[in-house]
């Protein structure tokens, strides 16, 4: 089946940091078909080996987890308070539906609030509990929600809720029907949006030669949708290793693909997670370029993830050199 | 309990500086430990047998206390520092501190009010306009008593008062060594490292390295944590309650919790009569955090006594809080069944 088929059913199952299970489930059935190997650990990551001719490992991971929030506090007229779990900006939450499982909610903020200076704890849930014994029985602290929203497809345009990770992942499914050359293990990583913490376990447990991240990033004047492959040169606390971002910009260009790099991106990654694991390894990033990032209508272009796709393929197919 | 708590929290231990606390620990696990290490970085590890041996629980109780390092002499003795670990300038100025190995009294000061700029007189001072005098009246005098590299510990009396509350420094986190130093004395389901871990207070240091070498298929961190419940402050950023008895954690800064993990735990309490309270704000961090992503990862559980004006000379707890959150430990250590936890 085609991975492009797959975005909507991955985007259709929230996972927000740490309640990821239901979407790893999800996407172990996708793949277990070609899998040699699948496995969940204690953070909740999903890896999934493919074995190659090369003995080198190789490790591509693509996100979980999406931007969420968690309640921490029921008041009396059964109003929730919450915190962040990843980038979830307090301006954008303003009157946006959330889903926890079966409950749904809306964010409020409070009358006449300054917005300038509006932080999650001045916002509130409104599940339409009536008392705070209702509220908690409904969810009770700890629970994980994300912004509620379905999937909407314009030409090769989608938009969705975090839909960028949603179509990472599924190109990462797409990758692994490739028999690769090296010892691949296709990592769908939790806890993201916290820090790249699930990278991080998975990262030692594998201990990758070459690594590559694969999420999206912000839409900007210097990296547009539609003009080529993004390879992640620099992030805010990782620097690509100038051989595996050739390999990349080598793979591209076997796929006949265009590049555009990106530096300075300011997201914490996977990728510094496994570059630094054990021994060390060759890691970079491919960038999926996606129009408001990190908010309800986040808008991506398969188009790129197509062009990504290509140089991708090639690059299960070459000597990393 | 409240004796050897007095004792723990009198004895210094800054982060980087804990050989005296450690020392101390050490005597007190000594007749109830099978054996005790102190590893290269410091971590004070106490192994006790298990009825079983066929998993291992770590327990991690950071010793380590924030404080401050002496960073430069002044020509006119006196000494300026830097903060080990977070502390709020305003609330150190005045205080009595004792500085190097031997302990030399000294006080937190800064310039008189009246040279004092508007300015500077409307807000508090930072660490840069504030020094630690020891009585001493040129560089060279400071010198024979101390040194740049010299940590400084709050000088603070433990006292217990009013609704059986006590007040002293570093109860963050020698309450939790006290708990951790009570579950040593029971017998453990299974084979069990408590570790007193150093560095906590600069970034979770001492635990990782504990966590890399022990590789334990459980790990339960007891510590101490804020509580707002003052004036002024909103029921929803109280963050937990004095009085209310241990608290849990579904998440802080640190670290997300899985929920079968702090189910359990919360089970265990229940099972034992034992109250609970979850932090209801997401503030602070835990040694939780570095173990939970140490190695292939470790499932991670925290819990800890509510504690007010945390890293002051003045930490206060309540009593009944830190007996409640010993009684959960010691329940947890002797209760083998977080083996048992179900994914929900």
């Amino acid at each position: 089946m085609d991975w492009r088929e797959w975005i909507e059913r991955i985007a259709s199952i929230p996972a927000p940091a740490g309640g990821e299970a239901a979407r790893a489930q999800a996407i172990s059935r996708i793949i277990e078909t070609v899998a040699n190997e699948i496995a969940s650990d204690a953070m909740g990551n999903l890896i999934v080996r493919r074995r190659g001719t090369r003995p080198e490992k190789l490790m591509l991971s693509a996100h979980l987890d999406q931007p969420g929030i968690i309640i921490t506090f029921a008041e009396p007229d059964g109003m929730l308070r919450f915190s962040a779990l990843g980038k979830a900006e307090p301006l954008a939450l303003i009157n946006t539906e959330m889903v926890f499982g079966e409950v749904r909610g809306v964010v409020a903020a409070p009358a006449g609030i300054a917005l300038d200076s509006i932080k999650c704890s001045d916002l509130m849930l409104d599940i339409s509990a009536s008392d705070r014994e209702e509220a908690v029985r409904l969810l009770p602290p700890g629970s994980a929600g994300c912004p509620a929203g379905i999937l909407r497809r314009r030409g090769s345009r989608v938009m969705a809720p975090a839909v960028g990770t949603s179509v990472c992942a599924a190109l990462l499914c797409g990758l692994a029907e490739r028999k690769p050359l090296y010892d691949t293990y296709f990592v769908f990583t939790a806890q993201s949006g916290l820090g790249a913490r699930g990278a991080k376990t998975a990262a030692f447990a594998i201990e990758p030669d070459f690594c590559v991240e694969i999420a999206p990033a912000a839409e900007s004047s210097a990296f547009h949708r539609g003009d080529g492959v993004g390879i992640q040169v620099s992030n805010r606390c990782a620097l690509s290793h100038p051989r595996m971002v050739r390999a990349l910009a080598d793979a591209a260009a076997k796929a006949g693909q265009r590049v555009q790099l990106l530096a300075a991106q300011p997201a914490a990654s996977d990728l510094f997670m496994m570059q630094s694991a054990g021994s060390g390894a060759f890691a970079a990033g491919i960038s999926l370029p996606v129009a408001h990032l990190d908010t309800v209508a986040e808008c991506a272009d398969l188009r790129d993830a197509e062009a990504a796709e290509q140089a991708l393929c090639a690059l299960l197919d070459m000597e990393i050199g | 309990m409240m004796e050897q708590l007095r004792e723990l929290s009198l004895c210094r231990g800054i982060s980087g500086d804990e050989d005296e606390i450690a020392a101390l620990i050490e005597r007190l696990a000594a007749p109830y430990a099978d054996r005790i290490e102190r590893d290269s970085v410091g971590n004070l590890c106490v192994y006790k047998k298990g009825k079983s041996s066929e998993k291992k629980l770590l327990v991690a109780a950071h010793m380590d206390e924030v404080g401050l390092l002496v960073s430069y002499i002044t020509p006119e003795g006196l000494l300026r520092f830097q903060p080990v670990g977070g502390i709020d300038p305003r609330v150190i100025l005045g205080r009595r501190v004792l500085v190097g190995p031997t302990g030399i009294p000294g006080v937190i000061g800064t310039k008189p009010i009246h040279l004092s700029t508007e300015e500077e007189r409307r807000t508090a001072p930072g660490v840069e306009r504030l020094y630690i005098d020891i009585g001493a009246m040129r560089e060279e005098e400071a010198r024979r008593y101390v040194c740049e590299g010299d940590t400084a510990s709050f000088d603070s009396d433990f006292v217990l008062f009013g609704d059986g509350m006590i007040k002293g420094k570093a109860l963050d986190n020698r309450v939790g060594c006290a708990a951790a130093l009570t579950a040593l004395q029971c017998t453990p389901a299974f084979d069990t490292v408590f570790a007193f871990t150093v560095e906590e207070e600069v970034g979770l240091r001492g635990a990782y390295a504990v966590a890399y070498r022990e590789r334990p298929d459980f790990a339960i961190v007891v510590d101490t944590t804020t509580a707002a419940d003052v004036d002024g402050i909103a029921p929803h950023e109280r963050a937990c309650r004095l009085g209310e008895g241990a608290v849990l954690f579904f998440m802080e800064n640190s670290t997300l919790y899985r929920k079968e993990d702090y189910r359990w735990v919360e089970q265990t309490a229940q099972k034992n009569g034992i109250s609970y309270q979850f932090k209801d704000y997401i503030a602070g961090g835990l040694d939780a955090g570095a173990i939970q992503r140490t190695a292939a990862g470790i499932p991670t559980v925290s819990i800890a006594t509510p504690c007010r004006y945390l890293h002051s000379p003045s930490c206060v707890v309540k009593q009944s809080d830190a007996e409640a959150t010993e009684a959960l430990l010691c329940a947890m250590v002797a209760d083998g069944t977080w083996t048992e936890r179900k994914a929900e």
